[in-house]
């Protein structure tokens, strides 16, 4: 087992050129002529009417027409319209834009995201999302400790660092979005709130699709947050604590059976009060056996193997690619680039095979 | 960056707990991976460039110049610049400072010496191009890039070539002007390669510690919860001085145990002939042309 590993980049790049130098200068030339044909019929085409769906680089011309209106991700000149980045065309009615294949993460209303808190201001934490601004909580968009229902006051302005502090890590969600593209999140959702008990991944936010559920459960023990903005959590999943309180429903259920009275049997619709002590605010982490430990920096190293091979990542593929590395044997060897790229290939193989 | 006590506490735990682990799952003594690359700057004597996952890309070029001087402090000129600071900062001085030192601790000076009264005069200008971009607004210091700088400059003191000497090398008699050969292919290496004795560059390691462990090539993340770090020098197969505490980041900085040094001191000599066999072999992959540099 080596303890380091140092590659010369330049050693592809020398072969190719010999290739090139191979093929004598005539046939260059052709080649090149058919090339610049083909680029100028292309682009003639999109002198005439837009191609649908076409992929577009920075600075390329899309349209002398016009009468579109420029969207996002294009600028014009002289009415010309060209792209500002590299990525397809998307046209609404008569509304023209690029979407990029790779940038900053832009919130939409819904995304279940993961953030860390970055500052705090006038009853409002601001939260690094990833994106061109940070997003904003309000406090009237939190659950207060204790799960009490009332309006904010001042004294929880002031006590607002004993809730969320900078630094902190917190899973929300995207409640609208204002038109400089910056996000309002909320967290009024017992899924939602501090996140401990684990690790904290970056990956590429065009990596991951939007699904119904970005919270996971996964072999091992482990559960995983996917945020739409490509800022990941992986945690011990944690045992099921509610089981305390369905058993005292249970309970009452059963003494119910000697007579009813009403209210009796329910259970608080949001388990608020049962679930929501200022626990869900600690700091502390339980305890994590190294075991669960070691899965947990797996299941890392899986994310980053599939965000260096640009596989969007999704849950199955991510357990897939878990049962891969345990494949290659000893966890430390997953940070080589070379086993990376190898498991994703593996991936990309077994999803064939399926079809 | 600043962490969550919940990652913080989760990072530190597991790395003191007994059977200790990082979070990238590294083992104490790995290196994260790296690319390096020698011999491509046209102008100058030895060149190399180093990179790693962060994008943290430094380049080095080595130039030599020949003097008159009996002077064997001026002959070695080590000069860093850092993207986005100045050239008179702490931080860039320090550097400056420390990788000079273990130079001129452990230089050779008779590889310099071209005749009897002239020499090389050597000048090493480091240049980092790239820093994550969080870098600025977070507690934690630029010190852990020595390791990088170092490794940098070893390569590219390996792959320094100068030219060869057709003038007379006894001048002390006849006053006469050093002048050497046009021809580019008799040039020799600096650092004479086929002979096993003879002198290498130095190395700086930056050892990271935690509660009774030590860790060598701390990540970010790991750095903001480190109590202390160490540099030590790597010279002639031992361990020499400069030896210098380091403050990592401003976090979590706590008094060093002396026990935890012997501890970096052994961490280091299980690492080291593994990162120079990496290094000499990038050096020895000179690029034949300077066209595919680019």
């Amino acid at each position: 087992m080596s303890v380091i590993s140092i590659k010369n980049p330049l050693k592809s790049t020398v072969i190719e050129e010999n290739h090139i130098n191979e093929s004598d200068d005539e046939n260059n030339d052709l080649m090149l002529d058919d090339a610049i044909d083909e680029v100028l019929d292309s682009a003639q085409k999109r002198y005439m009417n837009l191609e649908n769906s076409s992929i577009v680089t920075p600075g390329e011309l899309i349209t002398e027409d016009a009468t579109w209106m420029r969207g996002h991700g294009t600028y014009y000149l002289d009415d010309k319209t060209y792209s500002s980045v590299a990525g397809t065309i998307s046209k609404v009615n008569k509304l023209l834009s690029v979407i990029p294949f790779n940038g900053r993460y832009r919130p939409e209303t819904g995304d279940h995201v993961v953030g860390r808190i970055i500052g705090i201001g006038n009853k409002r934490w601001r939260v690094d999302l990833g994106s061109e601004h940070a997003g904003i909580l309000v406090l009237g968009a939190v659950n207060l400790p204790g799960g009490v229902l009332r309006r904010k006051s001042d004294s929880d302005e002031l006590q607002m660092r004993s809730i969320l502090k900078e630094g902190d890590l917190l899973n929300c969600e995207v409640q609208s979005t204002f038109n400089d593209g910056s996000a309002s999140l909320h967290t009024r959702s017992l899924k939602y709130g501090k996140l401990r008990n684990g690790m904290f991944v970056k990956v590429n936010s065009s990596l991951i699709v939007r699904t119904k559920n970005h919270l996971h459960e996964l072999p091992g023990g482990v559960s995983v947050i996917i945020g739409v903005n490509g800022y990941c959590w992986i945690f011990k999943t944690k045992n099921q604590a509610s089981s305390v309180a369905s058993n005292k429903a249970e309970s009452e259920f059963t003494s119910a059976s000697n007579g009813y009275s009403v209210g009796m049997g329910s259970v608080s619709i949001t388990r608020l009060e049962e679930e929501s002590s200022w626990e869900i605010y600690s700091d502390k982490n339980d305890k994590i056996s190294s075991s669960i430990k070691e899965t947990i920096s797996r299941y890392r190293c899986c994310l980053l193997a599939l965000s260096y091979n640009s596989i969007s990542i999704n849950a199955q593929r991510l357990v897939k690619a878990y049962e891969i590395s345990l494949g290659y044997g000893e966890i430390n060897k997953l940070i080589n680039e070379d086993v990376k790229k190898s498991i994703g290939e593996d991936l990309i193989n077994s999803e064939k095979m399926r079809g | 960056m600043v962490l969550s006590v919940a990652e913080s506490s989760y990072i530190y735990d597991s790395l003191t707990s007994s059977n200790s682990s990082r979070i990238d799952a590294r083992k104490a003594n790995q290196y994260r991976p790296l690319n390096a690359n020698c011999g491509f700057l046209p102008n100058s004597n030895g060149s190399s460039r180093i990179y790693n996952a962060d994008g943290i890309e430094i380049i080095t070029s080595v130039k030599a110049k020949v003097v008159r001087t009996e002077r064997i402090a001026d002959l070695i000129n080590v000069d860093i610049d850092i993207h986005g600071e100045k050239d008179n900062t702490t931080l860039c001085q320090q550097l400056t400072t420390l990788i000079k030192a273990s130079i001129m601790d452990s230089f050779q000076f008779d590889l310099l010496k071209l005749t009897g009264k002239y020499y090389f005069q050597l000048f090493i200008d480091v240049s980092i191009l790239y820093l994550p971009e969080d870098f600025s607004a977070s507690s934690y210091t630029l010190y852990s890039l020595l390791s990088l700088i170092s490794m940098n400059v070893y390569i590219s003191l390996k792959s320094t070539k100068l030219p060869f000497l057709i003038s007379s090398k006894d001048d002390f008699d006849v006053e006469e002007e050093p002048t050497f050969s046009d021809d580019w292919e008799l040039s020799k290496f600096l650092i004479p390669q086929d002979s096993k004795n003879t002198f290498q560059p130095p190395l700086i390691f930056v050892v990271g510690t935690a509660g009774e462990k030590a860790i060598i090539d701390p990540s970010l993340e790991e750095e903001e919860i480190l109590e202390h770090g160490i540099c030590l020098t790597w010279s002639n197969s031992k361990v020499t001085t400069p030896i210098q505490s380091l403050t990592l980041s401003t976090n979590n900085t706590k008094a060093l145990k002396l026990s935890l040094i012997s501890e970096a001191i052994k961490l280091v000599k299980n690492v080291a002939p593994d990162v120079i066999s990496a290094l000499d072999t990038i050096a020895s992959q000179e690029s034949d042309d300077f066209n595919n540099g680019f």
